[in-house]
Parts: C-alpha cells; structure tokens; sequence
C-alpha cells in the first residue's frame, strides 16, 4: 500500500484517535494522543490489510524553544514485512509529567528502547513492569538526551584553571587508593 | 664590672657555640651514615634486583576498550615484539597480571568494572592509561565518558595520541620501567608491594 492508501484506512477505521494524519516526505505519519496509542497501534497491528507485524524503532524528540503547546514527543517506527509498508505514530507529550502507555504487550521487543525512552529523556512508560535506566548507571541523576542537559560535563583542564583537574583526582583516586594504607 | 668578667662571658658564649657546632655535625654525620648503611647493604640492592625483575616481567591484563586496543594488540606482534621488554604476556586473568593498560575511552559504566579489576590485580601493580581518551576524556566530553581514568585508579603513565602507535605505547612501557627502577628499593616501592 502507498502511504496515502495507509492513511486513507487508518482514518476511516481510527479517525476518532488520529489528531493529525500527514505524508511527510513520503512517509505516512499519524499524530495521536497517549490516551489512544494503544489503541492504535493494535489496530495497526491486527487489521489485515495493514498487517504492521515489526517494530521497527522508538525514539523520542525535545522540542525545547520551539513554538509548540507539548515539549516532548514519543516516536514509534512500524514496518510490515508481508505488505512491505511503513508508518510513523508520534505522540506529544507536556513537559510537567511526561507519560505514555507501554507497547511492550504487543511487542515484546518494545521493553529495551522504551527503558531508553525513561533513560535518556525521562518519560513514565505506563504499565512497563521493569522500568529502570538501560544505558546509564541506576544511581544516574538527570536525562541526558534532553535538550537543556549539559553538553560540555566538565570543564577541560588548561592553563588558566590548570588545578581543576588535579583537585578533582586528589578528590576521586587519591581518597580510595592512599598508598599504604592497608 | 671589669673587663676580666666581660671577657670569661664572651668565652662562655663562643665555646657553647661551638660545641653546639661539632653536636650539629655530628648528627649530621650519623644521619647520613646510617642512611648509608641502610641503603647501601639491605635495602637498596635487594630492592634493585627485585625492581629489575619486576621491571622485565610487566604482564598486562587483557583488557582492551576501544581503538586504541587495535594499537596494543599491534604492540605484542613480531613488528614492535613486546617480548623485548618483557611485557608480551597478556593474561587473561587479572590475579596473574601487574600492568593494566588502559587502551580506550571508558564509558560511566565500565569505570566500575575497570575499577574492580584493578582491585583483583596483586600487588605491585602498575596502570598505564594509553591514549587521550583514558587520560583526560579526549573528544568525548559527554556525560558518557570518564574524564580521565585517573579519577578511578591511580596512573603511572599517561600515553598521549589519538590512538597512540604501538611504538608510543612501547615508550609509554619503556617509561614505566625507568620509573619501577628509580623507585627500586624506596619506601614507595615497598608501599606498592604492601
């Protein structure tokens, strides 16, 4: 199915949910709310003519400073290896309390970058029974992949602050290694 | 007062001076000798054959992190023969290795693990942190990545290059040797092996 044709069948069975339907650069993209997310996409899912069997992959997007109502949006790539088709779901998400229902009973391989998901850019995945960070330590503060997180993490030692680094070695080594002290 | 009692002072005087002079030097003199009998006869020729083997025996653990392994594999082969220094034995258990060379950027998650190898090494044991990236945190100034792995276990040789080439690396070892031998026999090498 073209992506018009992809649209054209998921507005006439799921018009109530679907916020926005567009083709952007040949891609058909749906905009839902987190509310129908699962809906949706189990309908993508189930629908014959659709057959989306593949998640491709999720990601997430922080529109910090841009002129846009939601902060956040939830990404999910569908593929369908027998029609050889595939779709965009996005969700915007608020910046106070960003949360979206978990996939992850469709599919099974949704769990991995949903952690991602709260990992790198903090979002609550509803109903995801192990929701813990995947790529960073647990005891981690902050998400990292979040617009307003610090690019630089430390300043780089030169001439002028050229004791910044010897501090911050005395600090860390020096206190769990002191020679000879066992 | 006449001038006899003001000159028996000034006598009094000179001699405690120098008396305190000769006490002074003596001490001095004992302090170097026992120095010099100390080092010269126990301690410092032990501690130089222990340092010489120890120096021509470096076994690295296996540990290799990044592109800058690709190097220290390099370092091993027939073209640079680490065998020549005797650093050619890369153990795959950190029990029986005593040189860990850091060859690679360490990730937030790796510092940890890193660290615990480090802690299974026997004592004495040196790190070579080989690279910019385990030195200082090269390009990747992100929160993925250790500034500097000297901030999780103590470094004795910093191998600058991006990644270093085997023959830097080789220096890098060659350095380490001329450390463990000008340490040979000190009161730090025998805080190592404690």
């Amino acid at each position: 199915m073209t992506s018009e044709e992809i649209l054209q069948r998921v507005k006439s069975h799921r018009g109530e949910s679907i916020l926005q339907a567009e083709v952007a650069l040949g891609d058909a993209v749906i905009h839902v709310g987190p509310d129908a997310l699962h809906d949706t996409v189990k309908f993508l899912k189930d629908d014959p003519e659709l057959s989306f069997d593949y998640l491709s992959h999720i990601t997430g997007v922080d529109y910090l400073e841009q002129e846009r109502d939601l902060r956040f949006e939830s990404v999910y790539e569908f593929h369908s290896i027998a029609k050889n088709h595939s779709i965009r779901v996005r969700v915007a998400l608020p910046e106070e309390k960003p949360a979206v229902p978990t996939i992850s009973d469709l599919w099974p391989s949704a769990v991995f970058p949903e952690r991602e998901l709260f990992d790198m850019f903090g979002f609550h995945i509803e109903g995801l029974a192990n929701l813990k960070r995947l790529l960073m330590p647990e005891e981690w503060e902050g998400h990292p992949l979040r617009k307003d997180y610090d690019l630089n993490w430390e300043d780089v030692a030169f001439t002028y602050n050229i004791d910044t680094k010897r501090e911050l070695v005395k600090e860390k080594t020096l206190s769990r290694y002191k020679p000879g002290q066992d | 007062m006449g001038l006899v009692d003001e000159a028996v002072n000034l006598l009094e005087t000179e001699l405690n001076n120098v008396k305190l002079n000769i006490k002074d030097v003596l001490d001095q003199v004992e302090y170097e000798a026992s120095g010099a009998v100390y080092d010269s006869i126990l301690t410092t020729k032990l501690g130089n054959v222990i340092g010489w083997a120890q120096k021509n025996a470096l076994w690295p653990a296996t540990f290799g992190l990044a592109c800058c392994a690709i190097e220290m594999m390099a370092v091993a082969n027939s073209r640079w023969d680490a065998a020549r220094f005797g650093a050619e034995v890369f153990r795959a258990s950190p029990r029986q290795a005593d040189l860990m060379i850091v060859s690679g950027r360490v990730s937030q998650k790796m510092a940890p693990v890193l660290t615990r190898i480090y802690d299974q090494m026997p004592d004495p044991k040196w790190v070579i942190a080989m690279g910019a990236c385990s030195s200082c945190g090269g390009i990747f100034n992100n929160y993925a990545v250790v500034q500097g792995v000297d901030r999780w276990v103590p470094v004795d040789v910093y191998v600058p290059g991006c990644p270093p080439g085997p023959e830097a690396l080789l220096y890098g070892i060659i350095k380490l040797q001329e450390k463990i031998m000008a340490e040979a026999g000190s009161d730090k090498a025998g805080l190592r092996a404690a």
